[in-house]
């Protein structure tokens, strides 16, 4: 599973628990299982264990107050077995889903001894090299004690608005090292026997600029947990704890036996997929290259990173998230029909990851946004390694999907006074509006949102407005962004907004996937469009308002326009000044020039694909009604595809 | 008194019930006419009129008040038959209803459906972007206007879409709420272009913050607007054409009846409302029976219907959620999933193991002891395999099952299960009830509330079969089938029983510390619209009530939580009751230490339900009867899964039930539109109403 040579240890390197997790004597595992369950009480206690999963997650969006985890729904709670074992786990953000796992295996081996686990507590955590996406991602584990012993864990993970660092909202682009980052800490007992440590809880929210919302999300974690634990302690004085503990590991089984079903329908080989991410942090300008190889061999996958670039700046990531995001992939496209029970499915899973890159950095690299870049790189080039898998495979090729939208989220984080003269600190989640990649059937869906966060939404503009001394000018869906295809990839958006009743808004800038588009295409379909920010200094709008207009986009305006690059901070915007940030669109399935014309046609009249990309990208002729020229058509895509073969070369395999 | 009548229209039939001057009930049935619903409308009534032994007009001359529940609006959004509506908005803010703030994909739907990505899209669109047309126009979140309307843009938009045929248009602007006067002025605009096109100012109907929703809200009441204006005014016309010319009023989701002419311009409020009328029948016996708190379970053939009633009011929600399309209306608060008679039982081969629903039979081909080619065990199956219901006895006998379908379809799931034929019933029964209850669970957990402080009021062809099982499981000691086989006909009894209702709401934004008169001054403004409302409705001050709800949330926070606010003014002082009320009822729901005061509280949203109380039909009651022994009409073998074992069971006609009688399980009651399923250790008796009151024998859980 591991290479032992390195320290797998969560200090000096990311943690990759062994298979067998060694634990003080002092805390007690309940391990009593039932050696047979009725297929009626499996399924009701598969249901309510489900439905224990679901309150979980309710109570937290329902408490908290962060706009993230309402909106975004960065968070999901897990149900896990006595060891750390995934059970179920969350419809919210997906790749958490390779967080808690580890990180309650390292509080079992770690804190076991000293401080202990007693009966009421729950350990917090934030370490990416334990087990985090970046460092505002928090776990909060609650062991379920039954008979004196630990019978199973709840927990969950939650995006916190703000926990430090360089930057407000802890995204921090400039951060050279994990010093100049947010504070990363490994699990820390912060509840003790139901209580909450005042003095942890006050030296925790001593590093935020948000502390009051701090404390309401941790407060909303906690309760979740209760709601959950609570409940799992029901159905063990219903059902007894071996009935209960027999229909989790049942829940694991089911899930490993579709995996493997699935799985065993695709042909054995190694795939390989390079992405490009740009600016390790900020003034840099250099580009570093993510190589992800997945082999199949029998029943077993193993994900490699050999190739990619050392780890650099502050884009750096470590060994949970990139399991967490290749896991996010097998979740949607293996296990659909299975709540997303990996718990069984990952025994099957190898990750052999070079320590030291950027996508499995080692301590001091900073990490803190490796929420933004990391985690939704790995995403993309894992989808499009299983996209590629799936291909030989007759009943999951129907099931392939594109690279979606978002791909590299442009983050945007802001702070300043806000209209009412308060102090604000906002994550623009506009890019929520997502989309989904072309199917190697039909056309991907337009700000369909991230397939990988089912529940997420954009905050309404009212909202937006409410919260942050903003005036949007727009926000809107960009034709053309989705990548071209024969199945079109999903048209991503973009937002412009002015500042307003404020004297000035400081924006800083975390992304990648400017420079170059991260959307990858599939079979020859064509990329989704990249990210882009756009900013045009001492304009016209104000005038422009005041004369009653409202411009349909940026590029209307006059002014100064300056060059926004994807990691910069303190970028001042005051009330002539528009700035504008577009999302990725996803990317296509096909050759363009093999697209229905019709379909063209359709998307020429609805607005979704502009006329001139119409004939030059796919080869379509239409007339002033939109309609194809059938035989126009067909002569134009021949001279196109001639002029492709005139200027192909040969592949250098080298 | 003179008649009350209740109509009612569901997909298969058209129930009405008329209350006559003694309060006895007739109940009318009638077959609905899907191509003029107004025609089925008419029969139903005069079905009852035959039941009550007098003649359509007759009944219509003595006639008070006709109440109606129409799913017209509903069925046209569900089969997407609406009108071709075009929509004005602000500049830059086009693609609002297209961009479906993102999660359009997966609104609404089922976590199975939701998780299924390879198989999910977005709804098609309501009004596609060539009809969405983007004026200059802007109001700023204080409600100031910061862009002019540009009327000329208007008027050029409304030519164009003219041009293109629309049936409707619906205006919404940003932050229309706080500042009308733009949307106002583009309706005077298209009304003077043209006069007779159906129009939806968004700020009106949903005077609440959140385009999103709002604009959602607005563009299907254009969507529905014509064709629910076209029904009511054919069937207004047929009452009419019937020298019926006194009140008649429509039944909407927000919980009460409105007059027709308000439906017709904001038929938004009736999408939705199937449900309610059944939930406020259950308001109404609640009252009578003198029962604060219930739960109704409402199973028909392909879902099941959870309400409540929290002393004696119905349960809302905040918004509401239609074909993957979400709006913030307050409307009674019905959740279903998919578990009804017809819901299919499955194998699933990966796990071995057996599942039950969504996917449903429905009516046709429906289960397949129906005899119409269902070749898959359903729930109702599994009831005729148990025993529970009788193949001769269906639908009153008007439809009689094949018990040996029953047999074989459930026998094919036994045989892959390794069970026999029974247990495999038995577990196919099971399963759904779990998931019923487990539904049950999360509304009322979720609200801080216990379901053992409530009854369960069971009714729909399916909800009295299995309503015992689902109240054990979450420890409620009572279940109740009402009034015998005015069951049958339940949401029209409900709607002849509703109260006259409009919600007045406002978005009014405070930060502690509260200005006392600022928040008395929002309810003052809300009140004084109400007043005119119901003076104009005719209700005098005793026959009114006005309920004033406050929503609030912690600083930060983005969820509220709604609490009621007493009437009278508010000084400075008096607001730190609010916040302890607020406090008391979040602590209820999020658990102790859940909130954090530091934060701070806001008020975010004011809301008045304006109330004209209706005179209501006084129940009769049955007659007495000296009763004991057994007058069981006979012995049946019942299998029960809780004693693994079959039963001879006693069989009661359901109309031979007589007041005080008592009933000891197991026993099984047959009423035309449903059997009633009373467990062993449970015992029933009948009450003066001719209410099946089961008391439920909790000790037998766990």
């Amino acid at each position: 599973m591991r290479n032992n040579s390195i320290p797998w240890d969560g200090v000096n390197n990311s943690y990759i628990p062994d298979e067998t997790i060694t634990i003080h004597p002092n805390v007690q595992l309940h391990t009593e299982v039932a050696a047979e369950v009725d297929p009626v009480t499996y399924e009701v206690i598969r249901y309510n264990l489900w439905s224990v999963n679901e309150e979980h997650g309710d109570t937290i969006v329902k408490v908290s107050g962060s706009p993230i985890a309402v909106f975004g729904h960065d968070f999901n709670p897990s149900i896990l077995t006595e060891d750390g074992g995934f059970v179920y786990f969350g419809p919210y953000l997906q790749f958490h889903a390779g967080m808690l796992d580890v990180n309650v295996k390292w509080t079992l081996e770690n804190r076991s001894e000293n401080p202990g686990i007693e009966e009421g507590d729950m350990f917090m955590a934030n370490d990416p090299w334990v087990g985090t996406t970046h460092q505002p991602d928090t776990a909060m584990m609650y062991p379920v004690f039954w008979e004196g012993k630990i019978f199973a864990w709840v927990g969950s993970m939650l995006h916190l608005a703000d926990v430090g660092g360089s930057t407000p909202g802890s995204f921090c682009p400039d951060a050279a090292d994990i010093y100049q980052d947010p504070i990363p800490t490994p699990p820390l007992k912060l509840v003790e026997r139901g209580v909450i440590r005042k003095d942890i809880e006050d030296s925790f929210v001593r590093r935020s600029r948000l502390p009051d919302l701090v404390r309401l999300d941790l407060r909303a974690v906690i309760a979740g947990n209760h709601v959950a634990g609570a409940r799992i302690q029901g159905l063990i004085r219903r059902y007894g704890p071996g009935v209960v503990k027999a229909v989790m590991h049942k829940v694991s089984e089911d899930g490993e036996v579709r995996f493997l079903d699935r799985l065993r329908t695709c042909s054995d080989g190694v795939w390989t997929d390079v992405s490009y991410l740009e600016v390790a942090k900020t003034g840099d300008r250099e580009t570093y290259k993510s190589v992800v190889t997945m082999e199949k061999k029998g029943d077993k996958l193993i994900f490699r990173n050999a190739g990619t670039a050392a780890q650099s700046g502050a884009i750096n990531m470590t060994y949970a998230p990139f399991r967490g995001a290749v896991l996010t992939g097998l979740n949607a496209y293996f296990l659909y029909d299975a709540l997303y029970a990996i718990g069984g499915a990952v025994k099957h899973l190898e990750f052999e990851l070079e320590p030291g890159t950027f996508t499995c950095a080692t301590p001091p690299a900073a990490c803190s946004l490796a929420g933004a870049i990391g985690v939704h790189l790995i995403i993309g080039q894992a989808q499009t390694l299983l996209a590629k898998m799936m291909m030989t495979s007759p009943t999951m090729a129907p099931r392939l999907m594109a690279q979606g939208g978002s791909s590299q989220w442009p983050g945007a984080t802001c702070s300043g006074i806000d209209q009412r003269g308060n102090p604000f600190g906002g994550f623009m989640l506009d890019p929520m509006g997502g989309g989904l990649g072309a199917f190697a059937s039909r056309d991907g869906i337009d700000t369909g949102g991230l397939w990988f966060d089912s529940k997420g939404s954009m905050p309404n503009v009212e909202q937006v407005e409410h919260t942050l001394p903003l005036l949007y000018l727009y926000r809107k869906e960009v034709p053309d962004s989705g990548g071209a295809g024969r199945f079109r990839g999903g048209n991503a958006g973009e937002w412009a907004f002015v500042t307003h009743k404020t004297d000035q808004v400081v924006h800083a800038t975390s992304s990648c996937g400017c420079a170059v588009p991260t959307a990858h295409g599939l079979s020859g379909g064509d990329p989704g469009a990249p990210n882009q920010y756009r900013f045009v200094g001492d304009s016209d709008i104000q005038s422009m308002l005041s004369g009653g207009h409202i411009p349909a986009d940026i590029a209307d305006l006059n002014g100064d326009w300056k060059t926004v690059l994807p990691k910069q901070i303190d970028i001042i915007q005051t009330i002539d000044d528009v700035y504008a940030i577009r999302w990725a669109g996803s990317a296509g399935y096909g050759d363009a020039l093999e697209r229905d014309p019709e379909l063209v046609s359709q998307d020429v009249m609805e607005g979704r694909v502009t006329a001139t990309t119409a004939t030059v990208i796919y080869g379509v002729l239409l007339d002033d009604q939109h309609q194809p020229d059938v035989e126009g058509t067909a002569r134009l895509r021949q001279t196109l595809v001639a002029q492709r073969l005139a200027e192909a070369k040969e592949f250098d395999f080298a | 008194m003179p008649y009350i009548a209740g109509i009612d229209i569901g997909g298969t039939f058209t129930d009405c019930v008329v209350v006559d001057e003694t309060g006895k009930i007739h109940t009318g049935k009638s077959p609905t006419t899907p191509d003029d619903r107004s025609e089925g409308f008419l029969n139903s009534l005069a079905s009852a009129a035959e039941r009550a032994g007098i003649t359509l007009e007759q009944l219509l001359a003595g006639t008070e008040r006709v109440l109606h529940g129409t799913t017209v609006a509903v069925n046209a959004m569900v089969e997407r038959k609406g009108a071709k509506v075009g929509l004005i908005t602000t500049r830059g803010h086009g693609d609002v209803m297209l961009m479906m703030r993102g999660n359009g994909r997966t609104a609404g739907l089922p976590i199975e459906t939701m998780l299924n990505v390879a198989d999910s899209s977005k709804p098609v669109p309501l009004v596609p972007r060539t009809l969405i047309r983007e004026v200059d126009e802007r109001i700023n979140y204080a409600g100031e206007e910061v862009v002019a309307l540009d009327e000329a843009q208007v008027r050029e938009a409304v030519t164009a879409l003219l041009k293109d045929d629309v049936e409707s248009i619906c205006v919404s602007y940003l932050w229309s709420f706080k500042n009308i006067n733009h949307e106002l002025r583009t309706i005077e605009i298209i009304k003077e272009m043209a006069p007779d096109l159906f129009t939806t100012r968004a700020s009106e109907l949903i005077p609440k913050w959140g385009e999103y929703e709002r604009t959602v809200g607005a563009v299907i009441n254009s969507y529905v607007g014509p064709v629910t204006r076209r029904y009511l005014t054919a069937t207004e016309k047929r009452l009419s054409d019937n020298n019926y010319h006194k009140s008649f009023m429509i039944m909407q989701s927000t919980g009460g009846l409105a007059p027709v002419e308000e439906c017709a311009t904001a038929p938004l409020l009736t999408v939705g409302s199937g449900p309610v009328g059944g939930l406020e029948g259950a308001r109404f016996l609640a009252a009578e029976m003198n029962i604060p708190n219930i739960i109704t379970a409402d199973m028909g053939g392909t879902t099941f219907d959870v309400g409540l009633i929290v002393d004696g009011q119905t349960v809302k929600s905040s918004s509401s959620i239609i074909g993957q399309y979400q709006y913030s209306l307050p409307v009674v608060d019905v959740q279903s999933i998919g578990s009804g008679g017809g819901s299919i039982a499955w194998f699933d081969e990966m796990s071995g193991v057996m599942r039950v629903g969504p996917e449903s039979a429905g009516s046709m081909p429906g289960p397949a002891c129906y005899g119409r080619g269902g070749t898959e065990a359903t729930i109702t199956d599994a009831n005729v395999v148990l025993g529970y219901v009788n193949p001769g006895h269906f639908l009153g006998g008007k439809l009689t099952l094949d018990r040996d379908a029953a047999h074989r379809v459930v026998g094919e799931v036994s045989e892959r299960l390794n069970m026999t034929e029974h247990q495999a019933a038995a577990g196919i029964v099971t399963i759904a009830e779990f998931h019923m209850a487990d539904l049950i669970r999360r509304m009322s957990v979720q609200r801080g509330l216990d379901p053992r402080d409530f009854v369960l009021l069971a009714y729909g062809g399916a909800g009295p079969l299995h309503a015992v099982t689902i109240a054990r499981e979450l420890g409620i000691s009572k279940v109740i089938v009402p009034l015998g086989d005015v069951a049958g006909a339940w949401s029209a009894l409900g709607v002849a029983t509703a109260d006259v209702l409009r919600v007045f709401e406002r978005s009014q934004i405070m930060y502690e510390p509260f200005n006392g008169p600022e928040f008395s001054d929002g309810f003052g403004v809300l009140e004084a619209q109400a007043r005119t409302y119901l003076t104009a409705q005719g209700f005098d001050e005793q026959h009114t009530e006005l309920r004033r709800f406050v929503a609030m949330q912690y600083g930060w926070q983005v969820h509220q939580v709604e609490i009621p606010v007493r009437t009278g003014t508010f000084s400075d002082a008096d607001m730190d009751g609010l916040i302890g009320d607020f406090e008391a009822q979040y602590e209820r729901m999020y658990g102790k230490g859940a909130g954090f005061r530091q934060a701070g509280v806001q008020i975010i949203n004011l809301r008045l339900e304006a109330v004209g109380l209706t005179p209501k039909p006084v129940l009769n009651t049955i007659e007495a009867g000296s009763v004991s022994g057994d007058q069981a009409k006979e012995m049946r073998d019942v299998y029960w899964p809780e004693l693994k074992e079959s039963r001879p069971t006693a069989i009661y006609l359901g109309t031979d039930l007589v007041d005080g009688q008592q009933l000891v399980g197991p026993a099984i009651v047959e009423q035309d539109f449903t059997t009633v399923v009373i467990h062993p250790g449970d015992s029933a008796v009948i009450d003066r109403y001719g209410n099946i009151v089961i008391n439920v024998a909790l000790e037998k859980v766990g």
